[in-house]
C-alpha cells in the first residue's frame, strides 16, 4: 500500500487527482498548504508526494526544501510554471519529477507509478558490472537488456546500441552521424535513419516523448542522457 | 571713587587748548629773546654802560611820538641783558614741554581708550603736509637784508606765530594719525593709488572674461601671439648670449610641462572613452585636474555614462516588469483550464454516461485542449515580441537540426498523405543559434505545412548556402486558395483559412518570426496562387566569427 500526498492549494485539482490515482494500492492523503503537508508528513509514513509550488502561507520550494532536510521519498512538482528556469530549478532543489499545468491525467499516473517503482525497488547500492543506470533506466550490457522503474523495455537491436551508446557516456552530445559510425551494425540502418531510430526509442522509453526526460535532444548538434540522479 | 572717573588732562581739549596757545606764546618768546640776545650783542649792551647804550639808540632812533615808549623799552632790554639768556632757556624748556604734551595728548578723547581721529583727519595727510611745507616756506622772512634788527625780529616773530601754529598743528595731527594707526589710508597718493588699482583689477578682469568668451581655437592662437611677440621682443633686446640661452631654455620647459599636461588630459579622456565603449558603465573620470576645454568633455563623458547607466536599469526594470506579468498571467489562466480538462477527461471517462453526455464531454475536451494551445502559443508569442525570451546562442549545424525535424515530422505529413522532399549540401551548414528555438521555429513551420497543405501534394525542405547565408526553404501547396498579401498572413491570428475552421490559432508564423528574428536571422514569405513558400536565412557561423575578429581588430 502506497500513501501518496497530494498537495495543492487548489481543491478541486485535489480532487481531480484523487479521482484519477483511485487504484487499490493507493492511499491519497491532501493537503493544501506547504505547512499543512509538512504536519501531515510527521504523522503519517508518505511514499510519494504531488507537491503544488504556488501555495500561500509555504510554497512548494520552501516545502520541498524542508522535506528533503529529513527525507528522500519522491517529489512531483506541479506546476503552471514552465519555463526552463524553473523546472531547473526544481529539479536542482530536490524534485526528482515535474508536471506542468494542465497536465495530461494519464502522463500523471505514470510518473507516479514511475517514481514509486523507483523508490521502491531499486535501492541505491553498488550495481553489479556492466549494468548502467541513470533515474531508473537500466541497461544490463550482459543480458543485452534494457529496463525502466523495474519494467523490461523492447528495444530493437539498433535501438539499444543507441541506447547502449549513449547511456554509457552520460552528458556527451552525439550528432546522428557519429552515432551511425559506433554503431553502423545491422545494416537495417542509415544515417538519415539514426533519427528516426531515436524517435521510436524515445516513444518507447518515455512518458511524455515530446517532453523527454532521458533521452533529451540537443537541436542542431545531437542526443545526449543526461548523468545525474535526476531526471 | 571719584579720582578714577576724572578724565586725565590730556583728553580734556579745554586743556589742550590753552596748553597750545601757550606753546605759541612760548615759541614767541624764545624767537624774541633770541633777537634781544643778538640785538644785546650788537648794541655791545655788555660792554657798554646804560646811558651811552641808550643814547646810541634813541640817536639812532625814530623820531616819532612813542618816545617815551620807547626809552622804556631800552631801558628794560639793558636791565635784561643777562636775563634774556635764563627767559630763552626757560622758554624753550616750556616750548618743549608744550610740545611734548600736546604731541602725546593728540587724539586722546574723554571716555575712549584708544585714540581718536581729531576733526582734520578726513584731510589727507599727504596734501596736509605739502600744504604746511608750502606755508612755511612762504612764511618765511626773505633773506634780503634787514636794514634794522627790528624789522627782522618782527617779521621773524610774525612768520614764528604762523609757521608756529601750523606746524604745532601739523604735529598734532600726525600724532593723531600715527596713534590712529594706518596713518597712510588717509593720504591721497594713497586713496589714488588704490583707484587705480581698482580700476585696473576691473579692466584686467573683463580682459579675461573677453579672452575667455573667444572660441577656444582663436584663444590658442592669440596665446601663441602674444608668446611669440614677447620672444620677439626678448630677441630685439639682445641680451647677453648666456641669459639669451637661459631664457630659451625656461621657456621650452614651460611649454614642454603644458604639452604634457595636456596630453596627460587628452589620455585620461581616450581612456575614458575607451572604458565607456567597452561597457563599463560604472568608471567615471577624475576631471579636476585637466584644462577647462578638456574638462568640459571629461565631464561630458561622466554625464553620458551615468545617463546610460539610467537607462539601462529603466530597461532592465521595464524588461523584468514585462515578464512577471507574463508569467503571473499564464499560472493564473493556467490554474483554472487545469480543472477544466481534468473534469472534462473525468466526465469523458465516465463508463455508465449517457452518450449524449459523453459527446458534450468530448466536445469540452477537444474545446479545453485547443485552449491550452492557445494560451501557451499566445505567451510564447507575446514573449517572442517582447524579446524576454531567453536564447543561448550555440554552435547549430543545420544539417543535423533538419535531419531531427524530418524525424520528428515524417509520421504525421504521411499521414496527411504529404511527401517530404529534402535536400542539403554534404557538408556541415553551421549558425549561431539556440537550438530549442529552432526547433520551435521549424516545428511551427512543419505543423502549419501538415495542416495547410493540399493532400497528396509534395512538401520542400532545402538547405543551402548563399553569400555566406544559410537559407531553410520550405514550399507546399497550400489546400486553401490564398488571398491574402504574405504580410497580413505573418500578422498574429490571421489565418490562411478566413473562417478559422480549421485547428490552429494564427500565432505560429508570428511566433516563428519573432524568434528568428531575436536570433539576428530573417524570415521571408511568398506566395504565388497556391504555392507557399517561407524562407530562413541565417548567417553563418564563420561570417558571425569573422565579424567579430574585425571588431577585436579594430580596437
Amino acid at each position: 500500500m502506497y500513501h501518496i500526498l497530494i498537495c495543492d492549494d487548489e481543491q478541486d485539482i485535489c480532487r481531480a487527482l484523487r479521482i484519477y490515482l483511485s487504484d487499490p494500492s493507493y492511499t491519497v492523503h491532501e493537503a493544501h498548504t506547504g505547512k499543512e503537508a509538512l504536519c501531515l508528513l510527521e504523522k503519517t509514513e508518505i511514499h510519494l508526494i504531488l507537491l503544488d509550488i504556488m501555495m500561500p502561507e509555504m510554497d512548494g520550494i520552501t516545502a520541498m526544501v524542508r522535506i528533503r532536510e529529513k527525507s528522500n521519498i519522491p517529489i512531483i512538482l506541479l506546476t503552471a510554471k514552465g519555463e526552463d528556469a524553473d523546472k531547473i530549478l526544481g529539479l536542482d532543489l530536490g524534485a526528482d519529477d515535474y508536471v506542468t499545468k494542465p497536465f495530461n491525467p494519464a502522463e500523471v499516473v505514470a510518473r507516479v507509478r514511475s517514481q514509486l517503482r523507483r523508490y521502491m525497488q531499486l535501492g541505491a547500492g553498488r550495481l553489479p558490472p556492466q549494468v548502467y543506470e541513470v533515474c531508473g533506466l537500466t541497461l544490463d550490457e550482459r543480458a543485452k537488456q534494457a529496463s525502466l522503474d523495474g519494467e523490461a523495455l523492447a528495444l530493437t537491436p539498433t535501438e539499444y546500441d543507441i541506447l547502449r551508446l549513449l547511456i554509457t557516456n552520460p552528458g556527451q552530445v552525439f550528432s546522428p552521424k557519429e552515432i551511425y559510425r559506433h554503431i553502423r551494425g545491422d545494416g537495417f540502418c542509415t544515417e538519415n535513419t539514426i533519427a528516426v531510430h531515436i524517435r521510436h526509442l524515445r516513444e518507447k522509453i518515455e512518458i511524455e516523448p515530446s517532453s523527454p526526460r532521458y533521452l533529451k535532444m540537443v537541436w542542431g548538434q545531437g542526443y545526449k542522457i543526461e548523468k545525474g540522479n535526476k531526471a | 571713587m571719584n579720582t578714577k572717573n576724572r578724565t586725565p588732562l590730556s583728553c580734556r581739549t579745554g586743556v589742550k587748548a590753552v596748553v597750545f596757545c601757550l606753546t605759541i606764546i612760548m615759541l614767541l618768546l624764545l624767537i624774541g629773546s633770541i633777537f634781544l640776545a643778538a640785538w644785546l650783542l650788537q648794541a655791545e649792551a655788555y660792554t657798554k654802560p646804560e646811558a651811552v647804550y641808550k643814547q646810541e639808540i634813541l640817536q639812532q632812533g625814530h623820531a616819532g611820538s612813542a618816545y617815551w615808549l620807547l626809552d622804556g623799552l631800552v631801558t628794560l632790554s639793558y636791565h635784561l641783558r643777562y636775563a634774556i639768556y635764563i627767559i630763552g632757556l626757560v622758554a624753550l624748556a616750556a616750548l618743549l614741554t608744550g610740545m611734548a604734551f600736546l604731541l602725546s595728548a593728540a587724539g586722546k578723547r574723554a571716555g575712549q581708550a584708544e585714540a581718536t581721529p581729531g576733526w582734520g583727519a578726513w584731510f589727507p595727510l599727504d596734501l596736509l603736509t605739502v600744504c604746511v611745507v608750502l606755508a612755511c616756506y612762504l612764511l618765511l622772512p626773505r633773506t634780503y637784508p634787514y636794514r634794522y634788527l627790528g624789522e627782522m625780529a618782527a617779521a621773524w616773530l610774525l612768520a614764528g606765530t604762523g609757521m608756529g601754529i601750523l606746524l604745532l598743528g601739523y604735529g598734532m595731527s600726525l600724532s593723531c594719525r600715527l596713534k590712529c594707526g594706518k596713518w597712510w589710508r588717509g593720504m591721497l597718493v594713497w586713496r589714488i593709488g588704490r583707484l587705480l588699482g581698482l580700476a585696473g583689477k576691473r579692466l584686467a578682469h573683463h580682459a579675461v572674461c573677453l579672452f575667455k568668451a573667444l572660441p577656444q581655437v582663436w584663444q590658442t592662437a592669440l596665446a601663441f601671439a602674444g608668446l611669440s611677440l614677447i620672444e620677439l621682443l626678448v630677441l630685439l633686446a639682445r641680451p647677453h648670449v648666456v641669459l639669451l640661452s637661459i631664457l630659451f631654455l625656461l621657456e621650452k620647459l614651460v611649454l614642454l610641462a603644458i604639452l604634457v599636461y595636456l596630453l596627460l588630459s587628452a589620455k585620461t579622456l581616450a581612456k575614458g572613452g575607451e572604458a565607456l565603449a567597452n561597457g563599463e558603465l560604472t568608471y567615471q573620470l577624475k576631471t579636476d585636474r585637466m584644462p577647462a576645454p578638456l574638462r568640459q568633455h571629461g565631464e561630458n563623458l561622466n554625464r553620458i555614462c551615468k545617463g546610460i547607466n539610467v537607462a539601462v536599469e529603466e530597461r532592465m526594470r521595464s524588461e523584468r516588469m514585462k515578464t512577471e506579468l507574463i508569467t503571473n498571467v499564464s499560472h493564473d489562466i493556467k490554474t483554472p483550464l487545469t480543472s477544466v480538462i481534468n473534469y472534462a477527461d473525468l466526465i469523458a471517462r465516465e463508463p455508465n454516461a449517457d452518450p449524449k453526455v459523453a459527446e458534450y464531454a468530448a466536445v469540452l475536451l477537444r474545446q479545453s485542449e485547443r485552449l491550452k494551445r492557445l494560451i501557451d502559443d499566445l505567451i510564447e508569442a507575446s514573449k517572442a515580441q517582447a524579446g524576454s525570451l531567453e536564447i543561448l546562442p550555440a554552435p547549430c549545424e543545420l544539417g543535423i537540426l533538419l535531419t531531427q525535424v524530418i524525424a520528428e515530422y515524417e509520421e504525421k505529413l504521411s499521414y496527411h498523405a504529404l511527401t517530404l522532399l529534402t535536400k542539403q549540401p554534404a557538408q556541415p551548414v553551421t549558425i549561431m543559434a539556440d537550438g530549442r528555438r529552432m526547433w520551435r521555429i521549424l516545428d511551427n513551420l512543419m505543423s502549419n505545412a501538415a495542416k495547410y497543405a493540399m493532400p497528396s501534394t509534395r512538401v520542400y525542405l532545402s538547405l543551402e548556402v548563399k553569400n555566406e547565408h544559410a537559407l531553410i526553404t520550405l514550399k507546399n501547396t497550400s489546400r486553401e486558395p490564398l488571398d491574402i498579401p504574405p504580410e497580413e498572413l505573418m500578422e498574429r491570428f490571421t489565418r490562411g483559412d478566413a473562417s478559422r475552421h480549421t485547428e490552429g490559432n494564427g500565432l505560429g508564423l508570428a511566433i516563428a518570426r519573432s524568434l528568428t528574428e531575436l536570433q539576428g536571422g530573417r524570415m521571408a514569405l511568398t506566395t504565388d496562387g497556391d504555392l507557399f513558400k517561407v524562407t530562413l536565412s541565417f548567417p553563418t557561423a564563420e561570417v558571425e566569427a569573422a565579424s567579430r575578429n574585425e571588431e577585436t581588430n579594430k580596437k
